[in-house]
């Protein structure tokens, strides 16, 4: 309703006067003047990109506000997290967080998870190692064996350092005493396209980024624990199946949504409940059994907890690579 | 066709229709104004199209691009003055038909001629793009790198014949691309870390606010100086038979197709444009009026012919420059490095990726080009009309409004990181003032901005075509495509000097 | 004492770029050399030498110009003698002062205010450059009519303001959906601000005299309006609010 003209002075007196330091209306988050951006920090079309707009699709229906996905990309997804990290903690902004986040902030190339906390853990994309369907090797240790006859020729490649598909290589890449020559790709479409183009001998894809070139590519390994849900991977066998039960590496892309440390209460529990409302809906249900994507939804204090584990486990397998950076 | 229709569904909206509708007004009313530039209106829209869905977003920015090549076509006829560079071989034709009397035929000519070309081009597009896409799978590292390379050499060496100028804007932009972080590792590369560490210029300079700046900033301060100069008189308009009869027009396929061609040719070439496109298209249509027995009006005598030629000629650039736009990532002239600009923030990467998986994107900016079409068509005829009072816009009013839209719509790219938009607008200024200073000083703007665009792709190639060739600097004298590239680079730098030394016999200079 | 001769610009030009050629050569190569994580064999060239190159092409072909120039050869800006076409340093000058101001003060004075002033402002430096009518436009008259169209510009944005408030109450007591979508919003607000501006039309024409100052303010409050409309109702950018924080 128009306030009434004194009203209006005393607001506007009082406003100026504390304008500055207000992150928004003092109003019941979330004020539905206000944009709610959901920060993708990957290319827009990506295995990351394309799992998360279903959801924000879904939440739209649960959120009084208006929600609008930006895609900022680059240097893993260190741009992504920072932008957000320059926002003000006040719930409009959030972050697809996840194991990019991770690695991006083990390797000392954006403040990340040391800043963030997690609203919700959605879910994961297995990681496949694949080559062209016309390569000779049939099995991961084939291509080991011909990586091993002459190093550092063979070319191992992922989708950008940042990521985990970065950590993975470097990590197989170590446990073979430097065999491939790991090389990162601006992302899992360049990845994918010079693979297919015979540039690169073998990469490590996400599952959903293999699912639209099924017949070009031979996929060899699926590096999370159980094997693949999806028909048309039932038959790729797992690390330990393939006769490497000791390798550490990380086996997938796992994606949360985060906010900027220090986001109120109110704020991050609307979030979690308006996820969830999105989450179980029957549309993003069956998107993920379409995609074969791995659901472990929690909110709040679990998928915190979560994180950390995850962030725990990290750790170790990045200072092995070499790559961990304070 | 699943895509085809997905396409449609993205596209076909009233929404849509509408902005496609205003991209094509204001393209035609900038165009018509002499001193703003296409560029310019392109550029300074680039912030709407933003907040707009992909294709619409696109659609509207080419409906501005083709509306103002068509609306300069306006002024060209009835003033002998171009509203830009798009017009000036329209001028010696148009001009002596609007002093015949025949003003009507002229405009009425020149918007159908715009049609014509722009749709030849877009079927073109429509065609050639896929093949081409799908043999962008051979493009890996080592030729991504030399499509950099040969776009930067190419626009270096056709502007303006002034090629060392040329190549030192391209490098000025180059250098200004690679500012901000290391591509692989995030390393810092900024200058005075003390006073950037913590601004969000750290991330160096972004491309839509350079964009704006170039284009939009830049060319407000220029067209300070023509504040003084006289309005012109429009003389009264009579506007009937504005169309040759169709019996005429079939008598000038030969015209038509030939200068649509050579439109769309020069168009996919990167960094040539419209400026080249109709000097060549006027040419031709000289040699093909002038055979006796040719039933067709020669040129220079006040003839359609005269006008068709170059006006299809400039439409159909839009059409060829979207070629290596779509395809490989490179602009094929100013405008449509706006265009490609405005993709790229849109997350699109385009090449062979973009037409695997996202045909119906595709499919909607291929319809949505032909909306514009239409539109640009439908609204010229309509401009003609209201030209007079077009003109009446003063330019003392129309120079702080590019200013305004150019500073606020940099801010509203980055919506949200207020701090981020608003250093933007002090980049964009900054930018402006850099691009005033280089066209005072006769220097060429688009190897610039072509420099912007490409020195990101350069580099990273080169870094990633080494290290999959393991070290080996010579892994680019191994690929065929990129020797191919190579002689032509090598070609278009040495032809001009070739000629002169009247070793080749070819087309008048 | 000799007066310091100023270059053209076709001389500082390519100067100017040829010493930062220099600097950025200089630049890159304090900074350590950067090669991509998890290259053990050192197969990445390196972060110096594309920059490197760049800066040498670039050094050299502004030497050249720069010598070329220097000896008179060079020519060069594109207007040449095409008529009512002549230079305007202070104009420039104070072009530049004023958009540096707006840029500066985009977010403690906020949109409104800011785009108000800068469209005021310059148009009313051009109009006295092309006119060079003082009395009219200049000095007291054209500060008064700043006063005014700010005054004008904030009314408006007010009523747009208790437009869209309007919009959201029914949305949210009345379960009118659509009227919180940014469409209808935009479009309710073009509506009403139009119908002000045609009453404030009348109202103005009763306050100031001259038609030139009278369509000066509605230009540029209603310029800034559309642009408020387009950018903050329709797609949704947080402009700033600055001083106007209802």
């Amino acid at each position: 309703m128009r306030p009434s003209k004194t009203q209006a002075t005393l607001l506007a007196a009082t406003l100026l006067v504390a304008a500055p330091n207000m992150p928004a209306l003092a109003q019941d988050w979330p004020n539905e003047e206000l944009v709610i951006s959901v920060i993708v920090p990957h290319a827009a079309g990506g295995g990351t990109d394309s799992a998360i707009r279903p959801l924000v699709e879904e939440m739209r229906q649960h959120l009084p506000a208006r929600l609008q996905v930006a895609n900022i990309g680059g240097a893993g997804s260190a741009q992504g997290t920072d932008e957000l990290l320059s926002r003000p903690a006040d719930g409009y902004s959030l972050l697809i967080a996840g194991t990019h986040t991770i690695g991006a902030t083990m390797q000392g190339l954006t403040e990340g998870y040391h800043e963030l906390e997690q609203v919700a853990a959605l879910n994961w994309d297995a990681f496949i190692v694949a080559v062209l369907a016309d390569r000779p090797y049939t099995t991961f240790a084939e291509l080991v064996e011909a990586a091993q006859e002459e190093p550092g020729t063979l070319c191992l490649g992922n989708a950008g350092m940042g990521g985990a598909t970065g950590i993975a290589s470097v990590a197989i890449n170590l446990a073979f005493d430097h065999a491939f020559n790991v090389t990162p790709f601006d992302g899992g479409q360049n990845l994918r396209t010079d693979v297919l183009g015979g540039r690169c001998e073998a990469g490590i894809f996400s599952q959903s980024e293999l699912l639209s070139n099924l017949d070009d590519f031979q996929p060899l390994a699926i590096l999370t624990d159980e094997r693949s849900t999806l028909e048309a991977f039932r038959e790729v066998p797992t690390l330990a199946e393939a006769g490497f039960d000791n390798l550490e590496v990380p086996g997938g892309s796992f994606r949360s949504i985060a906010v900027r440390a220090g986001t109120p209460d109110e704020a991050k529990q609307a979030l979690a409940e308006a996820i969830g409302a999105a989450y179980e809906s029957d549309a993003y249900q069956r998107f993920m059994q379409e995609q074969g994507i791995i659901s472990t939804f929690s909110v709040l204090d679990e998928a915190q907890a979560y994180f950390d584990e995850l962030v725990a486990g990290y750790e170790p397998v990045v200072r092995e690579a070499g790559l961990y950076r304070e | 066709m699943h895509d085809l229709a997905a396409g449609l569904q993205l596209i076909l909206s009233i929404e849509t229709l509408l902005w496609i509708a205003a991209g094509s007004i204001l393209g035609i009313v900038l165009g018509a104004l002499p001193g703003l530039s296409a560029t310019m209106g392109v550029a300074l829209m680039l912030p709407v199209s933003f907040h707009l869905p992909t294709a619409t977003g696109v659609a509207m920015l080419l409906a501005v691009y083709a509306g103002a090549v068509a609306g300069a076509s306006i002024p060209a006829i009835l003033l002998g003055t171009p509203g830009n560079p798009n017009a000036i071989a329209t001028i010696a034709d148009g001009l002596k038909m609007a002093k015949q009397g025949r003003a009507g035929l002229a405009l009425g000519s020149a918007a159908l001629a715009s049609l014509i070309g722009g749709l030849f081009s877009l079927i073109v597009l429509m065609s050639f793009a896929p093949l081409l896409a799908r043999a962008t799978l051979l493009f890996g590292p080592v030729e991504k790198f030399g499509l950099a390379l040969l776009g930067l050499t190419l626009i270096a060496s056709i502007s303006g014949g002034q090629v060392v100028r040329g190549m030192a804007m391209a490098a000025f932009g180059i250098l200004l691309a690679l500012l901000g972080s290391d591509p692989y590792t995030n390393a810092p590369r900024m200058p005075f870390p003390e006073i950037f560490a913590r601004t969000p210029l750290h991330n160096g300079i972004e491309l839509i606010p350079a964009l704006i700046g170039l284009f939009g900033v830049s060319q407000a301060l220029v067209d300070l100086e023509r504040l003084k100069a006289p309005r012109p008189a429009v003389p009264a308009l009579r506007l009937r038979n504005l169309f040759p009869s169709a019996a005429r027009l079939k008598r000038m396929w030969r015209v038509l197709l030939e200068s649509s061609g050579i439109g769309t040719l020069v168009g996919m070439l990167p960094g040539a444009g419209a400026s080249i496109a109709v000097f060549l298209a006027y040419d031709r249509a000289r040699a093909l009026t002038h055979t006796p027995d040719s039933g067709l009006e020669s040129t220079g005598s006040g003839s359609v012919e005269g006008v068709m030629a170059p006006e299809s000629a400039n439409n159909a650039v839009t059409g060829g420059a979207m070629v290596p736009v779509l395809t490989l990532g490179i602009p094929g002239d100013a405008a449509t490095a706006v265009v490609l600009g405005a993709l790229m923030i849109q997350g699109v990467v385009p090449g062979n990726e973009l037409f695997m998986h996202n045909m119906p994107l595709v499919y909607a900016i291929f319809i949505g080009m032909a909306f514009a079409l239409v539109a640009m068509f439908a609204f010229q005829l309509i401009g003609v009309r209201l030209f007079p009072h077009i003109l009446r816009v003063p330019l003392s009013l129309l120079i702080p409004l590019v200013l305004l839209l150019s500073l606020v719509g940099t801010f509203a790219v980055d919506g949200q990181a207020v701090t981020k938009a608003t250093y933007n607008m002090g980049v964009a200024l900054a930018m402006g003032l850099i691009g005033y200073a280089i066209k005072k000083a006769g220097y060429p703007l688009v190897p610039l901005v072509l420099g912007l665009i490409l020195g990101a792709m350069l580099e990273d190639n080169y870094r990633l075509a080494v290290k999959l060739a393991r070290g080996d600097q010579w892994v680019f004298f191994q690929s065929p495509i990129l020797l191919g590239m190579l002689a032509l680079i090598a070609l278009i730098l040495f032809l001009p000097r070739l000629k002169r030394a009247g070793i080749l016999r070819g087309a008048r200079p | 004492m000799a007066m310091p001769v100023r270059p053209p610009l076709a001389l500082a030009l390519p100067l100017s770029l040829f010493l930062f050629a220099l600097g950025y050569i200089a630049f890159t190569l304090s900074l350590d050399v950067e090669r991509m994580i998890g290259d053990d064999a050192g197969y990445d060239p390196g972060s110096r030498i594309v920059p490197l190159t760049v800066a040498l092409i670039l050094a050299v072909t502004m030497l050249w110009e720069a010598l070329k120039a220097r000896h008179g050869a060079t020519a060069s800006a594109e207007h040449g003698g095409e008529a009512g076409v002549e230079p305007a340093p202070r104009l420039l000058a104070l072009h530049v002062a004023l958009a540096v101001a707006f840029v500066v003060l985009f977010r403690p004075l906020g949109f409104i205010l800011a785009s108000t002033l800068l469209l005021y402002g310059l148009t009313l430096l051009n109009l006295r450059h092309v006119t060079h009518r003082i009395g009219m436009l200049g000095g007291l008259a054209g500060l008064a009519g700043l006063a005014v169209a700010l005054a004008y510009a904030t009314a408006l944005y007010s009523l747009a303001r208790g437009t869209i408030r309007a919009g959201f109450w029914l949305a949210r007591e009345h379960g009118a959906t659509l009227a919180r979508e940014p469409n209808a919003q935009a479009l309710c607000v073009a509506l009403a601000l139009a119908l002000a501006m045609l009453l404030a039309g009348q109202a103005l024409r009763r306050l100031i005299a001259d038609p030139q100052r009278r369509l000066l303010i509605q230009v540029s409050v209603g310029a800034t309006m559309a642009v408020y409309v387009v950018f903050r109702l329709l797609f949704l950018v947080q402009l700033p609010a600055g001083l106007l924080s209802w």
